[in-house]
């Protein structure tokens, strides 16, 4: 037990203990009515400052190896770098979505932040325990924040995710004889050979793909479309993938060549299928994010896929492009939602390039980087993504994702179309709320910042992720 | 003699059963039973390997198992439309009775899909 909760004193695990602790104190405060405006700032401050926090520990070289039921690292620095800036940025459109609406649930916020300690154990787990807790935790958060007619759907996907995890990590456990992940990656050959540890990968590996497809069950809800807060929809499909690429990645040293092709050919197909989903001429607002969502998990299986060759580096400037790029495509569905109703399809945001021609541009630079063009993030993440898979001699991956990737030049220039039209005179847009703009413009000037210095931004992931 | 090895295998099977069940059917019940046979096939593997390896930590996680297969089912349970208001009655209990204004509820029939 000393062990188990030594790490728990590591400087480190403070981000974790500062938005466990906001959590509790959101919930705490529900029981008064607390004005729903001050969760979503309480909320936003403490994911800023355990983000900061957990930069500074790993810069000032505080962060430690510690073997029990979490461990900290710079891997882990950087997820919670991710997650909270997620969580910020959710608390921000949920600030700019909120403007419309009396009052919103202060839960949801406190779910939220729930949702984001538990993706952060996730990336710190150490020890089965963790890995199955952290899971859960987000799973169960997700469920309530993805909407009533989806929570059924959500909870038996997740759940049958857990189950596959929890019976493959036993399965391990028979081969290995340990719950922690350390020995459990660095087992012996002979043993990770074997019927029992072969078919504990397999369940692992399903498991764990799972959350990269249930990623895109917010943006599904056919009945609803827009039912349940923007924010928490945006938060979900963000989160989910993040979180797989952090058990997958954690768990890098267990999988075999057979595992990481078909994470590759996983991939590649997603990458292909989701873009045709975003493409086709009647697909809805909620298809297009559907599609792009799915498509850009299957950009971070290739990455993954790719982590022997190239480091972590590779995996997380795409994280981190895409995460910019859906960001403000989110923050466009806040704005658009208010100005005249929510978008279903992308005949809605006719005119908005002529009435709100700074969140149209910050859009569509965010659109050019999906589409790969260089110098922005998404381009450079490509050619990086490119050069890996070519690297780890599976270049034959690119034959669907290639033309996957291209498929988005035909939603811009779909999108450049609708977008400059004059909007007809029974028609209006109102002002757009300046939170959301304020994201979209960040996310955009963040595309670019890291796409003009890509290889620098790289080069600073690799050093970070290389702090034991 | 049964080894661990046997437990193992049977804790696939039941598995293997819960998928089956989860891709087959739509009821909200049977869904709970399809959910908690993935998480029992797993809780009756650690189990029996606990026992093999004489490991407490195994022990813990099993109960950590427990506690995610009731949470998933109380969520499947609680999440969606209510079944208290009329909206949903799942199972179709009242199959031989004739419904309301004479809508036939024959078997087969007014089955609640998600």
């Amino acid at each position: 037990v000393t062990a188990a909760l030594g790490p728990l004193g590591a400087p480190s695990l403070i981000p974790l203990l500062v938005l466990a602790g906001t959590t509790i104190g959101i919930l705490l405060c529900d029981l008064w009515n607390i004005p729903w405006r001050l969760a979503a700032w309480v909320s936003l401050t403490s994911q800023v400052i355990a983000a900061v926090l957990a930069l500074i520990v790993m810069v000032s070289g505080q962060g430690r190896v510690v073997q029990g039921l979490l461990r900290a690292d710079g891997i882990s620095a950087l997820f919670t770098l991710f997650f909270c800036s997620v969580g910020t940025a959710a608390a921000f459109l949920g600030l700019g979505s909120g403007r419309d609406v009396p009052s919103q649930d202060v839960g949801s916020y406190a779910l939220a932040l729930l949702a984001i300690c538990g993706a952060l154990i996730v990336a710190q787990a150490a020890h089965m325990l963790s890995l199955a807790i952290g899971l859960a935790v987000v799973y169960v958060t997700t469920s309530a924040l993805v909407g009533p007619s989806m929570a059924r759907q959500h909870t038996i996907a997740q759940g049958v995710s857990v189950a596959c995890v929890a019976l493959g990590l036993t399965l391990l456990y028979g081969a290995a004889g340990t719950l922690d992940l350390g020995p459990l990656a660095n087992q012996p050959t002979d043993q990770a050979t074997n019927t029992l540890a072969a078919l504990g990968r397999g369940l692992l590996l399903g498991g764990l793909i799972a959350p990269l497809a249930t990623a895109i069950s917010a943006p599904q809800d056919r009945k609803a479309p827009w039912e349940a807060d923007l924010q928490g929809q945006y938060l979900v499909s963000l989160v989910l993938p993040g979180t797989a690429c952090a058990a997958l990645g954690r768990l890098q040293p267990i999988w075999t060549d057979q595992d990481l092709l078909i994470l590759t050919i996983v991939g590649a197909l997603s990458i292909g299928l989701g873009n045709l989903i975003a493409v086709r001429p009647v697909a809805s607002a909620r298809e297009i994010l559907l599609g792009v969502t799915f498509a850009q998990s299957g950009t971070f299986c290739l990455a993954l896929a790719a982590i022997p060759q190239t480091g972590w580096q590779v995996l997380f400037y795409v994280i981190l492009a895409s995460g910019m790029s859906l960001t403000s495509l989110w923050a466009l569905v806040v704005c658009a939602r208010r100005g005249r109703a929510y978008p279903s399809n992308l005949g809605d945001l006719i005119g908005l390039g002529r009435h709100h021609p700074w969140l149209a541009g910050a859009t569509t630079l965010c659109l050019l980087s999906l589409g790969g063009v260089p110098p922005l993030a998404g381009g450079m993440g490509t050619l990086a993504l490119l050069r890996a898979v070519v690297s780890a001699e599976r270049g034959w991956a690119l034959a669907p994702a290639i033309p996957g990737i291209l498929m988005v030049w035909l939603l811009i220039g779909r999108w450049s179309q609708v977008m400059w039209k004059k909007l007809p005179p029974d028609l209006e847009w109102r002002p757009a709320p300046p939170e959301a703009v304020a994201v979209a413009l960040i996310a955009a000037g963040g595309t670019v910042f890291a796409g003009i210095w890509a290889y620098a931004s790289m080069d600073w992931i690799a050093s970070l992720a290389a702090v034991p | 003699m049964i080894t661990p090895v046997h437990y193992v295998l049977l804790s696939v099977i039941l598995f293997t059963i819960g998928l089956v069940i989860l891709v087959a059917r739509r009821e909200r019940y049977v869904l709970v039973v399809g959910t908690q046979l993935l998480f029992q096939a797993a809780l009756l593997a650690l189990a029996a390997l606990t026992h093999w390896f004489q490991d407490w930590n195994g022990a813990v996680a099993a109960l950590v198992v427990i506690a995610l297969g009731a949470v998933t089912g109380g969520i499947i349970i609680a999440a969606g439309p209510g079944i208290w208001d009329g909206s949903e009655q799942d199972l179709n209990l009242t199959a031989h009775q004739p419904g309301p204004l004479g809508t036939p509820h024959g078997p087969g029939e007014d089955r609640n899909y998600l």
